[in-house]
């Protein structure tokens, strides 16, 4: 049950645009990953879901996961993965954007 | 005094709403503050590499010492034509300089930019301090190798390209060594806040408490800087200017700007780290700003030092780069991970 009072407090309503706006681009990012046919775009678009998702994090009071999810998923796991779409074949990712 | 004590008032009643608005003042401040902070470190990178090769360096806009070279340059950059090569992958081409730079942001909102003593209290001058400020740090500076990468992914030129798989690799090489050179730094404090970090030093700085990590740090940060003799990103007698080729106008800046506010950030980390911050004697007639000097000086050395290493050595093969991170920096940084963890200990 929603307390309608609650929304005239203006702390409430800046943590509901926070959580709003970060739900938003999770899901958003996650579907871009999902639908895009090209691989570097779907690993760039997976690093923007990672990011918001350490934003969210951040966002709960937890900075110390929020700054472990930026380190572990964007600086190593994300970079790996960029790392291994370079090294797969170039076709794949040519025929949809370049040209 | 009426609108100061209205201020009061406010930041009394909702101190959760008065520190966002403060935090989105203290961004914007710090946003102007480092752009034109990194203009003046590529004034005195190219004066001081002027003198070290025995020539003038800028000395025409504005006077003998061209102060308002780096405005000229600037403005240039703003009025070029902005080119968009065809066939280019135009949304990540887009985006790679404000990821780029965005970067540089995240990490300078963390880091203390030296203090004042305010009543006999040392208040020290930073956006966010944070108990997990050089953890923060290093997450963000983890980030650096995306924006280069997209910008060499999306320009369609095989030397771009080569560019980016060059900075991650040598990124993914360089990263771990220098996470357990801070990571040590944060044993011996016992605190992964920056602030913390700068008055464990107070008797015994962390340059002179574990010298390799020092070292080993250094060689890191210059890595990640992508400078001189770690240039291979960039290195313009093979791949042209790296992931930078085809850019031009103030996509350019944005991306040659972003190089230079990392040196200064990554000099103001290391002073924090392992150069004591903002330590040292009070000055007794100017005691209020005594910190800052002490921190500008080291910081002009550290800046000075870089900038004598980029015109005194030559640039390795990026595969002799990446043995150096592997083989030789990683053991040797466990080595000194050791090493502060027995003397942290001994005087725990």
């Amino acid at each position: 049950m929603i307390d309608l009072a609650q929304f005239y407090d203006i702390r409430f309503l800046i943590e509901l645009g926070a959580f709003s706006l970060l739900a938003v681009l999770i899901l958003g990012f996650s579907i871009l990953t999902v639908w895009s046919r090209n691989m570097v775009h779907a690993a760039l678009y997976l690093l923007g879901a990672f990011a918001s998702v350490a934003m969210l994090y951040v966002s709960l009071n937890a900075s110390f996961v929020g700054v472990a999810q930026v380190l572990v998923y964007i600086g190593a796991v994300g970079v790996l993965i960029l790392f291994a779409v370079m090294l797969t074949r170039r076709t794949l990712v040519e025929e949809e954007s370049h040209g | 005094m009426e609108l100061l004590s209205a201020i009061t008032d406010f930041a009394a009643r909702e101190p959760k709403i008065f520190a966002v608005i403060l935090g989105l003042i203290g961004a914007a401040v710090l946003a102007s503050v480092i752009n034109v902070a990194a203009m003046a470190v590529v004034w005195l990178e190219r004066k001081v590499m002027g003198d070290l090769q025995a020539r003038y360096g800028p000395n025409r806009v504005g006077g003998r010492w061209g102060i308002l070279q780096l405005g000229a340059d600037a403005i240039k950059l703003f009025t070029k034509e902005d080119i968009i090569p065809r066939g280019a992958d135009k949304s990540v081409y887009v985006w790679a300089p404000i990821v780029a730079s965005a970067t540089t942001m995240l990490v300078a909102g963390a880091i203390p930019f030296g203090a004042v003593i305010i009543d006999g209290r040392e208040i020290p001058l930073v956006v966010a301090n944070m108990d997990i400020s050089a953890l923060y740090v290093e997450a963000a500076l983890s980030l650096m190798a995306i924006g280069a990468f997209m910008a060499g992914y999306s320009s369609n030129n095989k030397y771009s390209m080569l560019g980016a798989f060059r900075g991650v690799a040598r990124m993914i090489a360089y990263e771990v060594p220098m996470g357990v050179c801070v990571i040590s730094v944060a044993v011996m404090a016992h605190s992964l806040n920056l602030v913390e970090i700068v008055n464990a030093q107070q008797s015994i700085w962390f340059a002179v408490a574990q010298p390799l990590g020092f070292v080993i740090f250094a060689i890191c940060l210059i890595t990640d800087l992508g400078r001189m003799p770690f240039d291979q990103t960039e290195a313009e007698e093979e791949i042209i200017a790296g992931y930078n080729t085809e850019y031009s106008g103030i996509r350019f800046g944005l991306l040659y700007f972003q190089e230079y506010n990392m040196m200064l950030l990554g000099s103001i980390l290391l002073v924090l780290l392992f150069l004591g911050g903002w330590n040292g004697p009070v000055i007794p007639v100017i005691s209020f700003i005594s910190p800052m000097i002490w921190f500008f000086m080291k910081l002009l050395i550290v800046l000075v030092a870089l900038i004598w290493i980029r015109v005194s050595l030559v640039r390795f093969r990026i595969d002799q780069v990446t043995d150096l991170g592997w083989k030789v920096l990683l053991p040797l940084s466990l080595v000194n991970f050791v090493w502060a963890v027995a003397v942290g200990l001994y005087f725990a």
